[in-house]
């Protein structure tokens, strides 16, 4: 109890924070789940499912192979693995403590893979507008994250400041790069464990420069009836999880238009 | 062979038609892409498209178009084909299916053919449609602004 607490202030006072899964076991099985596609896609034989990962740029060295793995192994994480699914459940106490129990989510969740010294980090951006400000991403390494191998967040104050610095000075890009080298933090988040932040907070990445590649997924949850933000729902969202109660509001609904 | 009433969108905004979208797609390209899809559902579209101006929906023709042309099904480009206003038009995507039509939408992927998955869609529609409906009134905004000055 003391902890929920502890993380729901953190969390409002900071906009983020890095969490350890409820359920290792759903974890566990998703990480293999992605090796595995991985894996197959290369034609390599798996062998630990820790070091395939952290080594998987031994088997795709270019930018466009990198890409066609990615974009071979989402649907098939999405679908076959319902990774929304088992990442909700195996963040589920943390996750319904922000968003409730009516729960959307995003329909197939990111898969990014960004191997030592690829150059192309992404980019400071913040998801909210454009999504939903009442929106929680999910940002879930499969590896062990930390310095340039992990990713960078600014935190609510800090994102507040960026903002108000922009506003007061929008073409000032060296002002803009020193707040963020000063502001921006690079979380060290294990496996086992996620990074929850708020859509209106700016995050990012650098280049890897570790010598081992980062694996991870990132994906949204809101509360059903939240405000949707400006993306279209039925592409980006489905539905997870609805209480008893607003299943029979949704067949009374329902039983209006058939 | 099926035979697919294709129902293409006109956009209000053809630049920057939604956040990351830096144009929407013509008319040509969206036929081409519900082709192929009316293809991977083992059928053919229909020569002439139906065209749906975005916020304006479908109206009441689409049901006898789909006779005359002896269609077994429809595909839509995307879910706003249906918008009317804020609202999603529910009762034209029960009446297509209760017709006995296929619905295929292109850009959500998803295909209706049964009860179950007509209700599923249903309950999302219904969800989106009270969500918009409460954050596009006046009322709901006050509510709102005095829950925050509390």
């Amino acid at each position: 109890m003391a902890d929920s607490q502890a993380f729901l202030r953190d969390f409002e006072e900071f906009g983020y924070c890095i969490v350890p899964a409820d359920d290792r076991a759903e974890l566990d099985q998703l990480r293999t789940d992605v090796r595995d596609a991985l894996y197959d896609q290369l034609k390599v034989k798996t062998g630990d499912v820790r070091n395939d990962l952290d080594q998987v740029h031994y088997h795709c060295e270019s930018s466009a192979e990198i890409d066609r793995l990615r974009l071979a192994i989402t649907p098939m994480i999405a679908e076959k693995s319902m990774a929304n699914r088992r990442i909700f459940a195996a963040f589920q106490s943390k996750l319904t403590s922000l968003v409730g129990q009516d729960v959307l989510a995003q329909r197939v969740p990111n898969v990014v893979l960004q191997p030592p010294n690829h150059p192309t980090p992404t980019e400071l951006h913040r998801d909210a507008p454009a999504n939903s400000p009442y929106e929680v991403v999910v940002w879930l390494p499969l590896v062990d994250c930390h310095d340039s191998k992990s990713m960078y967040i600014l935190n609510r104050e800090s994102t507040r400041t960026a903002l108000d610095l922009h506003r007061l000075n929008p073409n000032d890009v060296e002002a803009f790069e020193g707040l963020l080298d000063a502001r921006a933090k690079l979380v060290d988040v294990p496996y086992g464990s996620a990074l929850l932040f708020w859509s209106a907070l700016f995050h990012g990445s650098q280049v890897n420069t570790e010598s081992e590649t980062r694996v991870s997924l990132n994906t949204r949850y809101k509360h059903l009836f939240a405000p949707l933000g400006m993306k279209d729902p039925f592409r980006y969202f489905e539905i997870l999880q609805t209480t008893e109660l607003t299943r029979l509001g949704l067949s009374f609904q329902r039983s209006e238009d058939l | 062979m099926k035979r697919f009433l294709p129902v293409l969108l006109e956009y209000e905004n053809r630049v920057n038609p939604e956040p990351g979208v830096p144009r929407a797609p013509t008319f040509g390209e969206q036929a081409a892409a519900l082709e192929r899809m009316a293809q991977r559902l083992g059928g053919v579209l229909v020569t002439v498209p139906y065209v749906a101006r975005q916020g304006q929906g479908v109206g009441n023709d689409i049901h006898s178009t789909l006779e005359s042309e002896e269609c077994s099904g429809i595909l839509l480009f995307a879910m706003e084909v249906i918008r009317r206003g804020t609202q999603l038009d529910t009762k034209r995507m029960a009446r297509l299916h209760q017709d006995g039509y296929e619905v295929g939408l292109l850009i959500e992927d998803k295909v209706i053919r049964s009860l179950s998955e007509l209700e599923e869609m249903l309950d999302f529609l219904n969800v989106i449609n009270a969500v918009r409906n409460r954050d596009a009134s006046p009322s709901w905004a006050e509510v709102v602004a005095i829950q925050h000055s509390l």
